[in-house]
């Protein structure tokens, strides 16, 4: 990377899992939710499907890493900005979620032009397990 | 497969929940017709809806703002989750596991911007007994122009 490695980490409370999901009623009220319900917010739901707790939006650690590409590039990212990333574990309820980009390298993708900077994108749980990985690039 | 053994981290699949979005039972995987476009969602894009958004991951609004401290950039991935109220009605979500979202940011979303987001299924599968879809969705803004394009995969149970 030609810049330092980003970084950030944070809690997925249940409380975090909520607001985000708030997100999408709030834009479409049709599609609120009473609260407390679904995989996303109830034990037991969540554990009858074998979670081990409520699971987390993946889109909402898959925001951070666009979100630290935001911090570093500004118009850069704002202005051709692409982001992959395959989901590979769920992030429950209580997990820490850490989100790295550029930390290792990047395997660049076969569609990615020479004139692109790509970088590796990893967001790992407490226990170092990823949980999801890509790449993210903005022109050079 | 349950989520459980995705639970126990098998490595081999594929595998972060995306769940019981829509509370109303939709058409079915088996339904679902590649082609099929979906949309469109309007929104006027809000001073709000950036402060909610940052609020919610949580993380500084301040790339989103201009030199005033006011929000003034929409974040790119704001309507990624779109794909929810597009496929409502046209696909039952239910259980599913989300395996990959792409996402090419072609120009900003400026606050008070009119925006669109359409799009259509691309691609339905089986894989290792599971069925996925693909969808395609864009935001456009009210010049027409494309400021983002996404492709999103998952699987539904």
């Amino acid at each position: 990377m030609s810049t330092k490695p980003l970084a950030s980490e944070f809690d997925m409370s249940q409380q975090a899992i909520d607001a985000f999901g708030a997100l999408i009623g709030k834009r479409v009220p049709a599609l609120r939710r009473p609260r407390g319900t679904g995989h996303h917010a109830d034990v037991e739901a969540a554990k009858s499907v074998g979670l081990r707790g409520p699971v987390a939006y993946s889109l909402h650690y898959y925001a951070h890493v666009s979100h630290l590409m935001a911090e570093r590039f500004g118009e850069r990212w704002f202005n051709g900005g692409e982001i992959s990333v395959a989901f590979i574990k769920p992030v429950c309820a209580g997990d820490r979620v850490f989100v790295k980009v550029g930390e290792r390298d990047v395997q660049r993708p076969p569609e990615s032009s020479e004139d692109r900077l790509v970088f590796q994108a990893d967001v790992f749980n407490q226990l170092n397990e990823l949980v999801a990985a890509g790449h993210v690039s903005i022109p050079k | 497969m349950s989520v459980d053994r995705a639970c126990r981290g098998d490595a081999a699949l594929v595998t972060t929940a995306q769940v019981d979005q829509a509370s109303e039972k939709g058409p079915s995987w088996d339904e679902l017709q590649v082609g099929l476009v979906v949309g469109p969602l309007h929104y006027t894009i809000t001073e709000e809806m950036i402060a909610d958004f940052c609020a919610a991951l949580p993380v500084a609004e301040k790339p989103y703002q201009s030199s005033s401290g006011a929000a003034s950039v929409m974040p790119p991935t704001l309507l990624a989750t779109d794909y929810i109220p597009l496929l409502k009605g046209h696909l039952e979500l239910g259980w599913g596991l989300m395996a990959r979202h792409s996402m090419k940011v072609l120009r900003p979303v400026k606050v008070d911007d009119k925006v669109t987001v359409r799009g259509k299924i691309t691609d339905k599968y089986e894989k290792k007994g599971r069925h996925y879809w693909t969808l395609q969705y864009d935001v456009t803004n009210s010049s027409g122009q494309v400021c983002s394009q996404s492709t999103i995969s998952c699987s539904v149970d």
